[in-house]
């Protein structure tokens, strides 16, 4: 079982629920706030990792064999990660409401939709898709190592859940 | 003038749902809590990984 906190003991803690970073954890029935420790801090072993990983990664381009193995390198171990990691059971967390599922729709859908419309139009200057925006600032080597480590840093985020 | 107006809004509408999630007694959901709710099924979590998957390849690979 994951460490919970210095003060509060294992057995003491019966369940923890996230909220804005840091992890309420409920004690006996009772709530504690404690620093989050379970969730949401990467390590710095596996932050050096992703920025080393992202750095490097950077100096491949487009269409080239180095880039195809840097996404798909990685692409195969968090997938690894994520079929062979044993999920910890995580409480169930504030309930998403009807209006705030109806706010990511209305998001979502508008950004497919004008997507879905500047790509049927050519995706051309005059009506750019994202990758069209995207192609000139990640042609800058420091652009396309951020961008890398963003990508990659939500796929560590992701595996973690 | 167009790129630019397009990442503008593409940068502040991300920026501003992000925002509204983290707000104190927002109702929107956090992408945290979006995520949350999305990977607690096995058909959630292997249509966003390979959603992920996906947009790295796009933007990085071709």
């Amino acid at each position: 079982m994951p460490q919970v906190s210095e003060e509060i003991s294992e057995s003491a803690a019966i369940g923890s629920v996230v909220v804005g970073g840091r992890a309420r954890v409920l004690v006996s029935g009772e709530t504690a706030e404690v620093r989050r420790t379970t969730v949401g801090h990467w390590g710095w072993p596996i932050f050096a990792l992703v920025v080393i990983y992202a750095l490097v990664g950077a100096n491949f381009g487009s269409f080239t064999l180095g880039s195809n193995i840097i996404v798909f390198a990685s692409a195969t171990v968090f997938l690894g990660v994520a079929v062979f990691r044993r999920p910890e059971p995580l409480p169930s967390g504030p309930r998403i409401t009807r209006r705030g599922t109806l706010t990511w729709t209305v998001v979502l859908g508008t950004f497919t939709a004008l997507e879905l419309v500047n790509f049927f139009l050519g995706s051309t200057s005059s009506h750019p898709t994202l990758s069209i925006l995207m192609a000139p600032i990640l042609q800058n080597y420091w652009a396309r190592a951020a961008a890398l480590f963003i990508w990659l840093g939500f796929g560590v985020e992701l595996v973690r859940r | 003038m167009i790129h630019a107006l397009s990442i503008l809004v593409y940068a502040a509408s991300s920026l501003g749902v992000v925002v509204l999630g983290r707000w104190p007694r927002s109702r929107v959901p956090s992408v945290e809590q979006l995520l949350g709710k999305i990977m607690s099924t096995r058909t959630g979590r292997t249509i966003t990984l390979a959603f992920w998957v996906w947009i790295g390849w796009h933007f990085f690979a071709r």
